[in-house]
């Protein structure tokens, strides 16, 4: 039972003794509380113009998270996120919506209670997702990504031309969120707390921090739990994932489904901040955002998803709000280069930066930081290490 | 122990935030910009955007987008409009400040801008991109401020705030067959084609197409393409093996351009119509021969190089100021779109209301504005374009724009008979 | 010494944990035009270990590969007591209790825990929305197994980097994580495709003495693919040898070390490839039984570079 001799691993890492975790771990509950508590108390100091952006970014967080299931931690490819945030959005304005006019078009609607189908549209979002399983579980890397680029087209085409659905080019109004005989819209009721009137976009974004908790505490969840470690053995091996007893379809078609449904949680969000969507938003170019989301904030990362998510989002704001008071950028309009090329240039050497120098993204940036072991940049080098097939993958 | 220190660390650190959220928030302050004046002296009313020596007008742009050429042009000829237009002593002893920014032609960064003008702006004399409009409109019927888009669908009247500034795209088409079967001999029984984009642009294009054809006793040939195609081949091909005798096209530069120079070299050189958004002065270059052989352009402005007293003089103070940039319709377009908000202005200030709400008033009053190129504008009704008239350009690569004005204003029969889709 | 593995409470729980038989009857695998595996033949007998050996591309990862349902058998058949595996999806396999090792590690990201913890997917339930809404169900499970696979780590000498992640572990450790992970499947019988290779004179040992005691403890039947004679002569009590796809003898290991036919199909190896110098000889050592171990390797031998290079082509 004792052990005499050295242990071939012992010198690397002591085990953390109990009462340092336990303490580590009160302070990291500590932080999110101080986090959420912040976010909360921020319709009192945002002006709407800020408080609009925050609920972009949480929207946006929402779906990353969603991609980064899909993405970063199953490691299938897809360029259709778009596609299913549509879903949802669209989705929520059917279900809630009456039947009537829109533009030039009748459109038909349930009229569900907005909470419901807010439900409703994510499990929808869901349901698309688990529908592409046939083609997602046939498909890998590349041409996963080809066939999901696809969506795209396909969802730009229903969208215009479902018009009693979607009301075509011209979009749909999307009714506003509603509790109990409380919207969450400008009035009815007029709100007004310690001073601060609470409009749209104040309540609304309590409806989102909510959501976005949940769902960040939902993916760690995931994430930490069986169905987590199964998808993360898909993508680093297929066969050994089936080996060790994963039904590597099942998991593969689950995770396009969850990454679905929090994609088309976003689109709801989207809908409602938004109060009309239409088809031109769910373009090519905002499934590739949040590409861009997730490398940045780090493949197979939660808190790296929202921070990617918050980066993306946020930073052409900062540029475009700031233009004035910045070195180099003039304002829109002028001569020189612009608030908006500014912030695509930096984001697309954020980009290349992270690929270079922090493949874990912010998430790992942050990692790095936090451990000060001296441990050379192995995380890159062993990815590639064990992410080796065993012999007669290549099939 | 030291688990309980982290949790009172957090408690403490809540309770102080609280605290200092009911005690200072700072936020109302500068949601409102102050809208001083409206109580005193008792005459001139004014709201948001105006303050006693400003007006401030914003704009919403694409200035990165796929818009870019036309925002950017847009966006300097309203400056220099501004410009002159306070050097000549401004509105009501009032310096005309324009705020721009930039959407890039994305839904989500045109929200967030929109937040930043609304409340701070009597009215947004640009808003480029139909998309963004619809987007939009229902904010900006809710906060009741005069809005002038760059894109002129039909589908956008219907809002007493959103003035669409010139002929539809539907009723330009009509215009423009109605022009193309007198002068290149189309007769009943004819087929014509018409190649549209996948758009609301292309949609509402059609519609016109369709009523014009069906007016004329022309069987209209069909193709829609994506509004990012650029291979024009199997449109042009069903065109040919169709046989039409004339093709229409609602659709981009990017699309004109190959849909000219793929007919020229498939022998098919018949004659083509397109609307002044589909043109772009850097056309010329790649197919400048066949453009100035057969391509009609449908215009609600006369060319920009035309011998104009207003035009000569808007061409030579736009070169002075922006010695660098194209001159096209952009600029054109930007200027009498300044020019109409500017008017607008000018009458509240004559009518003692300055607010938003008083601009659109005032704006609503016109029924006969004279910008100075032709056509009189009606602004009385938000059902109703401003004009129905037309303006028939066509190729000539000697004067900047590359274009000529062939018809002056003109309305055919068929454009107050069809019936505009009915907005909701 | 080494502690004994301790008996699992949870997966055991289901009486009949007899040890089945496993039966490879006349298996063949065909790769366009290459005869990995011919007419192969052998039965595993319950609770035995099972030293399938030969020269490199004699088809034992492939006898492996069909085992675990990785490559379908063009003809012939696997039986495990009376289930039959040929034609069974790889987690079907794996639930009837067949676990693997593979020649080059196969983790995957995360520490040590997480890879042991994959290893008890198929003996877990928790789906993704108990897991999602953290239900004390999939709470509690999660907490029972995870200390099933703390004890299958002590075990195998991976107590303290339990929480390490496997990527800047050493090379020998990771083949450890592996087996731990078969192994935390609490299989019926397990495949391990060269557990010492790579491995320094005296990790070599230690897994020697952890797969007996695998076998003393669990009773489970153990298939092991090895380069290292001296190793196989210590623990198997049955040996397969397969040359060029065929099996060329089987028996108990003391007749197979002077088995003529197995001697000459080391030595025509060794002339064929020769560049493939050290496993060959590594064999031969073992064989005429002078070494009892292979030289000490450190970290990614050569020799392991060069399998691994060979099996990719
Ligand atoms: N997926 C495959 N495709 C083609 N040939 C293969 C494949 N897998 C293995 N082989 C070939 O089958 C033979 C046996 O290989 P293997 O079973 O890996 O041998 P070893 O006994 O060294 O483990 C080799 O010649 C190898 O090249
Ligand atoms: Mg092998």
């Amino acid at each position: 039972m004792s052990e005499p001799e050295p242990k071939p691993g012992a010198a690397l890492r002591p085990a953390a003794p109990g009462p340092a975790k336990s303490s580590v771990l009160n302070l990291r509950v500590a932080a999110a509380v101080i986090a959420v508590v912040v976010m909360a108390l921020m319709p009192y100091y945002l002006t709407d113009f800020w408080l609009l952006t925050g609920l972009f970014a949480m929207a946006a967080a929402l779906g990353a998270i969603g991609l980064n299931i899909l993405s970063g931690t199953t490691g299938q490819l897809s360029l259709g996120h778009a596609f299913f945030l549509a879903v949802g959005a669209y989705g929520y304005m059917y279900f809630s919506g009456d039947s009537g006019r829109s533009g030039t078009h009748d459109i038909s609607g349930l009229g569900l209670p907005p909470f419901i189908a807010l439900i409703l549209a994510v499990l929808l979002a869901g349901a698309v997702g688990g529908l592409f399983s046939p083609i997602s579980g046939r498909l890998r890397g590349m041409y996963l990504g080809i066939a999901t680029l696809a969506l795209v087209f396909i969802g730009e085409h229903v969208m215009i031309n479902a018009h009693s659905v979607t009301g075509g080019y011209n979009g749909r109004a999307a009714e506003p969120m509603e509790f109990f005989g409380f919207t969450l819209a400008d009035e009815d009721p007029y709100l007004e707390v310690a001073g601060v009137e609470f409009a749209k976009y104040e309540r609304l974004w309590y409806l989102a921090l909510a959501l976005l908790v949940i769902g960040i505490i939902v993916a760690r969840n995931l994430l930490r739990g069986r169905p987590g470690r199964a998808l993360g053995a898909v993508r680093d091996s297929e066969i050994a994932a089936a080996v060790m007893g994963v039904p590597v379809a099942r998991f593969r078609s689950m995770a396009f489904v969850v990454s679905s449904m929090y994609a088309g949680l976003a689109g709801v969000i989207l809908a409602l901040v938004f109060g009309r969507m239409i088809p031109e938003y769910f373009g090519l170019a905002l499934s590739i955002d949040y590409l861009a989301m997730i490398v940045i904030g780090g493949l197979g990362s939660v808190g790296g998803a929202v921070a990617g998510a918050v980066f993306v989002t946020v930073l052409p704001q900062l540029f475009a709000h700031y233009a004035a008071s910045l070195p180099l950028v003039v304002e829109s309009g002028g001569d020189g280069v612009g608030p908006t090329e500014a912030a695509r240039y930096l984001y697309g050497a954020a980009i290349v930066l992270v690929l270079l120098f922090s493949p874990g993204g912010l998430a790992g940036l942050v990692r790095r930081v936090r451990t000060p072991r001296t441990t050379p940049r192995t995380p890159a080098r062993s990815r590639s290490a064990h992410s080796k097939e065993p012999q007669g993958a290549a099939s | 122990m030291k688990p309980r220190k982290g949790t009172r660390a957090a408690a403490a650190v809540i309770a102080i935030l609280a605290l200092s959220a009911t005690a200072c928030s700072t936020k109302e302050k500068d949601k409102d910009p102050a809208p001083n004046g409206s109580g005193n002296a008792g005459q001139l009313k004014t709201g948001a955007g105006v303050s006693d020596t400003e007006i401030k007008v914003g704009e919403l742009s694409d200035l990165s987008g796929p818009f870019a050429p036309l925002g950017k042009s847009v966006t300097n000829a309203e400056a220099l409009y501004y410009e002159q237009l306070n050097a000549a002593g401004g509105v009501c002893n009032r310096q005309v400040k324009v705020e721009v920014k930039d959407h890039g032609y994305d839904p989500q960064k045109a929200g967030t801008a929109y937040t930043e003008l609304s409340g701070k702006v009597v009215g947004i004399s640009q808003l480029v991109g139909s998309a963004i409009v619809t987007q939009l409109k229902d904010q900006i019927e809710k906060d009741g401020i005069l809005t002038l888009p760059q894109a002129w669908p039909s589908t956008l009247l219907g809002k007493k705030v959103i003035q669409v500034t010139a002929t539809t795209y539907d009723v330009e088409i009509i215009n423009g067959i109605s022009y193309l079967a007198k002068n290149v001999g189309l007769v009943s029984g004819d087929k014509v084609g018409h190649i549209f984009s996948d758009d609301e642009f292309g949609a509402n294009s059609n519609a016109g197409a369709k009523y014009a054809a069906q007016q004329a006793g022309f069987s209209l040939v069909e193709q829609k393409i994506k509004p990012t195609d650029a291979d024009m081949t199997a449109a042009i091909s069903a065109m040919k093996s169709a046989g039409v005798k004339a093709i229409i096209v609602s659709a981009s530069p990017r699309q004109v351009g190959p849909i000219m120079g793929g007919t020229e070299t498939a022998g098919f050189k018949v004659p083509v119509l397109a609307h002044s958004v589909g043109f772009h002065p850097q056309l010329l270059a790649l197919v400048g021969a066949p453009m100035e052989a057969r391509l009609y352009v449908a215009s609600p402005v006369p060319s920009i190089n035309t011998d104009m007293p207003l035009l000569t003089k808007l061409v030579a103070d736009y070169k002075a100021k922006y010695p660098d940039q194209p001159i096209d319709q952009g600029v054109l377009s930007g200027y009498t779109t300044a020019a109409m908000f500017g008017e607008a202005l000018k009458a509240a200030c004559k009518a003692g209301d300055l607010t938003p709400a008083g601009v659109m008033a005032a704006h609503r009053a016109q029924t006969s504005l004279d910008l100075g190129y032709g056509a009189k504008l009606d602004f009385s009704s938000p059902d109703k374009p401003p004009t129905y008239q037309t303006y028939i350009l066509r190729v000539d690569k000697t004067v900047p724009s590359g274009l000529k004005t062939v018809e002056q204003a003109f309305e055919s029969p068929g454009a107050r008979t069809y019936t505009l889709p009915k907005p909701s | 010494m080494t502690q004994s593995v301790p008996l699992a409470e949870t997966s055991g729980a289901d009486a009949d944990f007899a040890i089945p038989e496993l039966n490879v009857r006349a298996v063949t695998v065909r790769f366009a035009g290459l005869v990995a595996l011919d007419a192969v033949s052998f039965t595993v007998a319950p609770g035995s270990i099972h030293a399938v050996i030969g020269p490199n591309g004699a088809g034992k990862s492939t006898c492996f590969n069909v085992l675990s349902g990785v490559y379908k058998a063009t003809r012939g058949t696997v039986h495990l007591g009376e289930h039959e595996l040929t034609g069974l999806a790889p987690h079907k396999i794996a639930e009837l209790g067949i676990a693997r090792t593979f020649q080059n590690i196969v983790l995957t990201q995360g520490t040590v825990a997480d890879n042991l913890m994959l290893g008890r997917h198929g003996l877990t339930k928790a789906g993704f929305t108990a897991t999602a809404l953290h239900l004390p169900s999939a709470v509690r499970e999660q907490r029972r197994h995870r200390e099933r696979a703390r004890e299958i780590a002590e075990f195998m000498d991976l107590g303290a980097v339990f929480d390490a992640p496997v990527g800047l572990l050493p090379y020998g450790v990771r083949k450890r994580v592996e087996m731990a992970r078969a192994l935390c499947m609490e299989p019926k019988v397990l495949l391990l495709d060269e557990p010492v290779a790579g491995m320094n004179g005296a990790e070599r040992v230690r897994t020697a003495e952890a797969i007996a005691s695998v076998r003393d403890g669990l009773g489970i039947s153990i298939v092991l693919v090895e380069h290292d004679m001296g190793l196989i002569m210590r623990l198997a009590d049955e040996v397969t040898v397969l040359d060029f796809g065929r099996r060329i003898a089987s028996g108990h290991p003391d007749a197979i070390r002077r088995d003529p036919e197995v001697i000459r199909a080391y030595l025509g190896a060794g002339e064929e490839e020769g560049a493939a110098g050290e496993p060959v000889a590594a064999g031969l050592a073992g064989l005429v039984g002078a070494a009892d171990e292979a030289p000490a390797a450190a970290d990614a031998t050569p020799v392991h570079v060069r399998q691994e290079n060979e099996e990719r082509q």
